[in-house]
């Protein structure tokens, strides 16, 4: 793998280009860049004709381990890695330890290994393990195994025990990476860990520097910031801007910098800001799950929302309908109106996920809309 | 279709799909689809359409469905309140999806239901229905209202219903009221009684008959159009249509089998994906059950147009016999089939 920064400032992020995967020797991604969120080895819900009326057909793709953990056997006899294995072979691939689309749960990790939630339950995994399916999965690029459940809410203990446990880890993978023929055109990517806590963040960059050094990192995996799922959309992006700093800030600009997580699209401009070069699709599918639709630009959208409602009401039909929905299945739009208008009537859990950047197609509000 | 784009819908080679008006009545609903100027321009699919009545959905689903002359009362499933669905309102819907044929409201009988009088009502029911359905119809010139022939296993309703029934002169003619788990015995000589006497020149439709075999005897019969959820519903419980059946991928020996389902299928599930992958996936993620419901369209979809082109090619009888000797092992044929075959003169190979 290569990785070269075109074009870098510190208030703009910076441009940067990925060749040389053995997978695709002569494909040139341009950075930053978004990878395609797996779910046991395709896109959610779209089968691989489909996916490439959307996509290119060489954009890199995560595959994270933990829905390949049964299946070392079947395809170290396949032989040709994962990508062919889940008929997206035209596409480069990327092996994370966690699934960023659902939410890990806490408190599972030992010292020994990692747990992952399987189809069939959760189970332990240590890097002799995990490294023996990244060779059979014969990703472009990896995450070394790591223990990364930290978020806002950690304890300065368990963040120890994160980084701990994590740089064991990072040191066996290396080693066994080295040991292992499969695993020698596959680039590591060291996670970056320490969770909300600037001073561990920026120790741990630090502490992993001499692996850059004899090259056995090839890049950088930003995690410790959220434990997946819902949970990365969430965080505030004023909240980890000095987080994500320090952790980039002792790091070499050549080798590139991922980022997976469901990310909020303001908070993807901020990593981005921040020097980060790789996310994946994780948001738009949990939007995709709750029924929403994504769109921008966000302004234009809520203006244009509004104006078609003020039309509808003023045709007077319809109206009522649109009140007694105020359950359940109302959205953001709805609550902003509630929030600003005379209607003050307030029934919508709080914890009721939403988000700014999307249009909730569920229930009856669209259903009069007759455009495109 | 679930999980399936009208494209690839296109692409499996469907002439003729089917919508639900008791679904498409309830959602979008009968006003949306009229400002929709229909099914077509709402889904975009630019072939033709065909619309049930909605009776069948209504029995079967609604535990309280109660028939009277008027039509079909239920309780609706969404606030409780009570509904009834007359030959006028199914209609009234079905002209609102605009479908190019639409399905007379017909009685619907449970084919297992043993008393007589019940089969005699609601085959004479059927046809005053059918004149309501057809006073009711405002696109005669281009929605083609099918009556439905109805009667149960009983020879002489069926034959009341079809001298009925072809009386009317419609641009074609269904085959109710089977399908419903009966006796094969009693099956295939109620589709031969129906289809020796509907009239050569319009289609005749045996509504839900899907399995091959079935679609295979009763083309020999002189079905022209079928209508099945089985390959779709058979590919969510991770089943794939093959020439001797169907393989269930949920299966352990697909593990390590890196072959498509069908290595001659040219489909975009067969092209691509291994059986060993799509073990991993099925009946867990939603992508596996387009991938085999793509791979079982294709498949019912090549079964008819090979069934098409032995007729035109005049062996016709040689695609049946080899198709049987394919589909049953050792040419252990069961003997309804044997024996309907030889009904319309064609002998198995033993």
């Amino acid at each position: 793998m290569k990785f070269v920064v075109e074009q870098a400032s510190k208030s703009s992020g910076r441009l940067g280009r990925l060749t040389g995967l053995r997978s695709q020797p002569t494909t040139v991604h341009d950075t930053p860049l978004s990878m395609i969120s797996t779910l046991g080895g395709s896109a959610p819900h779209l089968t691989q004709d489909v996916l490439h009326l959307v996509v290119d057909k060489e954009v890199p793709v995560c595959f994270p381990a933990q829905h390949f953990c049964d299946l070392t056997k079947t395809l170290q006899k396949f032989k040709k890695g994962v990508t062919h294995f889940s008929a997206l072979k035209s596409h480069s691939a990327c092996v994370t330890v966690q699934d960023a689309t659902k939410m890990t749960p806490s408190g599972y990790n030992e010292k020994k290994g990692i747990s992952v939630w399987t189809y069939g339950g959760r189970q332990i995994i240590a890097a002799e393990r995990y490294m023996e399916l990244v060779e059979a999965m014969q990703p472009d690029w990896y995450e070394a195994l790591n223990d990364a459940d930290t978020d806002v809410n950690s304890s300065k203990k368990r963040i120890l025990k994160s980084v701990m446990n994590s740089t064991l880890m990072l040191d066996q993978c290396i080693d066994i990476s080295k040991k292992k023929q499969g695993l020698r055109e596959a680039a590591l990517f060291a996670p970056l860990l320490g969770g909300h806590n600037e001073d561990e963040r920026k120790r741990y960059s630090k502490a992993i520097i001499e692996n850059i050094k004899n090259e056995s990192v090839l890049g950088f995996s930003l995690l410790g910031l959220h434990t997946n799922g819902a949970t990365a959309e969430k965080l505030d992006s004023k909240l980890i801007s000095n987080l994500v700093k320090v952790s980039l800030d002792p790091l070499p600009q050549d080798l590139p910098r991922q980022a997976s997580g469901a990310w909020n699209p303001l908070t993807v401009i901020t990593l981005v800001q921040q020097g980060v070069d790789i996310f994946d699709s994780s948001f738009p599918y949990l939007v995709t799950e709750r029924k929403g639709a994504l769109v921008f630009p966000i302004s234009l959208t809520k203006e244009y929302i509004d104006e078609k409602f003020l039309k509808r009401e003023n045709l007077g039909h319809q109206n009522k309908k649109l009140k007694s929905e105020n359950n359940a299945e109302t959205c953001h739009e709805d609550r902003q109106r509630n929030k600003d208008g005379e209607d003050a009537k307030e029934n919508i859990p709080e914890d009721e996920l939403s988000s700014a950047y999307e249009m909730c197609l569920k229930g009856k509000r669209y259903e009069n809309l007759m455009f495109l | 279709m679930k999980g399936l784009l009208p494209q690839q819908v296109k692409d499996a080679k469907a002439q003729l799909i089917l919508g639900n008006t008791y679904h498409l009545g309830t959602r979008p609903g009968k006003d949306l689809l009229n400002k929709f100027e229909g099914l077509h321009n709402f889904m975009q699919w630019d072939r033709a359409l065909l619309t049930d009545s909605g009776g069948f959905q209504m029995v079967s689903l609604l535990e309280l469905a109660e028939i009277t002359e008027e039509g079909v009362k239920f309780k609706s499933p969404y606030d409780g309140s009570e509904c009834m669905l007359t030959p006028e309102e199914s209609i009234e819907i079905q002209n609102a999806i605009g479908a190019d044929i639409m399905m007379q409201l017909d009685d619907v009988v449970d084919v297992k239901e043993t008393d007589y009088e019940r089969f005699k009502t609601a085959t004479y029911r059927t046809t005053r229905w059918l004149d309501r359905c057809m006073k009711a119809n405002k696109n005669p010139d281009r929605q083609n209202l099918f009556p439905i022939i109805q009667g149960g296993l009983f020879p002489d309703l069926r034959k009341i219903s079809l001298e009925q029934l072809i009386a009317r002169d419609a641009p074609g003619y269904a085959i109710g009221g089977l399908s419903g788990g009966e006796d094969k015995d009693k099956f295939w000589p109620t589709i031969h009684l129906c289809t020796d006497h509907l009239p050569k020149n319009k289609p005749r439709y045996c509504m839900g008959v899907g399995f091959a075999v079935d679609l295979v005897v009763c083309c020999a019969m002189g079905v022209d159009m079928f209508d099945c959820v089985f390959p779709t519903r058979t590919a969510r419980f991770g089943c794939a249509l093959v020439d001797n059946g169907q393989i269930n991928l949920k299966s352990r020996e697909f593990m390590s089998d890196f072959i498509p389902i069908d290595e001659k299928c040219d489909c975009t599930t067969c092209q691509n994906y291994t059986r060993a992958y799509l073990h991993t996936i099925v009946t867990k993620e939603t992508v596996a059950c387009h991938l085999l419901s793509i791979h079982n369209i294709a498949y019912q979809m090549r079964l008819m147009k090979n069934i098409r082109e032995s007729i035109k090619k005049g062996c016709f009888v040689e695609f049946v016999q080899d198709f049987m000797s394919t589909y049953y092992k050792n040419q252990e044929y069961p003997q309804w089939v044997v024996d309907c075959l030889a009904a319309v003169n064609i002998t198995l190979k033993k």
